[in-house]
């Protein structure tokens, strides 16, 4: 025996008498009824009566807050981007001192002393035997 | 026949989903898709008072989780996901509870249908019914959703979570079967 290749019985949304079984009379129509009685409230049900309980004053002041932190947020950042913008020539100062101070310890005076210095370490002997070496006698030296 | 037109499903939805509709809306579903999810559990169980209470367990999950339903399958594939699951479960409780093996189960379920009061005088039909209590659960499935209610591969396999080839082939080997059995009885 061979089944046929059409289907017995209709579509899921159109369904029609199936293999041989019944149900009680009207059961359908009692079921649906019955079944409406059974539902409890759900969690979309719950939904309203949440949103309706009333708004505290954290609740009331909160956006305004937010506000504020939101300007306060962006002073801060155009200051910050202020100060770095002036940065460079603040930083230029401190090399210009460093460069006069340079210029400042060349100058004469100081660079005469420090010539001093370095000369300090040419001793009495080296002074001596340049004397020889031009003809200086040390007879002829008159205190 | 009661149905839900393609175009009238998105604003079911809608209403569903808002908290001031939903509990009537629902109310509308159920008048809608009780006739077509009872068959399809009665097929699976086969006693009609295990029926009406899956039935009622399938409506009342759908209700608890309606805020969970997003549209984006078709009602009847959600509803028929639900149905189906609380039969498996059913069924596997039976199982466990009354310790019985696979070869046995087959006439656990013949015994149910001799026994179920709720059925017309149709000889075929029973002898088609325990044909198909022969059938491994699964293929049981494939073969009530494809051949009684002629669903597509796409949906069983939305609802099932199996690729169509299988399901196919099940189709194919759970038909085999029946023929075979309808031959021998």
């Amino acid at each position: 025996m061979r089944l046929n290749s059409e289907p017995k019985y209709n579509r899921l949304d159109r369904p029609g008498h199936p293999d041989g079984m019944t149900v009680p009379e009207g059961y359908f129509e009692k079921f649906a009824a019955s079944m409406a009685d059974k539902l409890p409230v759900n969690d979309l049900e719950r939904q309203p009566a949440e949103e309706l309980k009333p708004r505290s004053t954290w609740m009331k002041l909160r956006p305004f807050v937010y506000m504020a932190a939101m300007f306060a947020g962006i002073w801060c950042t155009m200051k910050m981007f202020t100060m770095l913008q002036q940065s460079p020539a603040d930083l230029s100062a401190p090399q210009t001192v460093q460069t006069d101070r340079m210029t400042a310890s060349l100058s004469a005076d100081e660079y005469s002393d420090y010539l001093d210095y370095v000369w300090s370490d040419y001793n009495e002997a080296d002074i001596l035997e340049d004397l020889y070496n031009s003809g200086y006698e040390p007879t002829s030296f008159q205190p | 026949m009661k149905s839900v037109l393609p175009k009238e499903e998105p604003q079911l939805i809608e209403r569903l989903r808002d908290p001031s509709t939903c509990r009537q809306a629902f109310n509308e579903v159920i008048r809608l898709y009780s006739e077509p999810l009872y068959w399809q559990i009665r097929r699976l169980v086969n006693s009609h008072d295990d029926t009406n209470d899956l039935l009622q367990n399938t409506f009342l999950k759908a209700w608890q989780s309606l805020d969970s339903f997003r549209g984006d399958a078709k009602l009847s594939t959600w509803l028929y996901k639900i149905a189906i699951n609380e039969s498996l479960t059913f069924l596997e409780r039976e199982k466990k509870h009354s310790d019985i093996s696979l070869d046995d189960e087959a006439s656990s379920i013949v015994h149910t249908i001799e026994a179920d009061e709720w059925v017309d005088g149709d000889e075929l039909s029973v002898k088609l019914r325990k044909a198909v209590a022969q059938l491994p659960e699964k293929q049981r499935i494939v073969f009530n959703m494809k051949y009684f209610d002629d669903m597509k591969y796409e949906e069983m396999s939305e609802i099932l979570g199996t690729s169509v080839g299988a399901l196919k082939s099940s189709y194919h080997f759970a038909v085999k079967k029946i023929e075979q059995y309808l031959e021998e009885n």
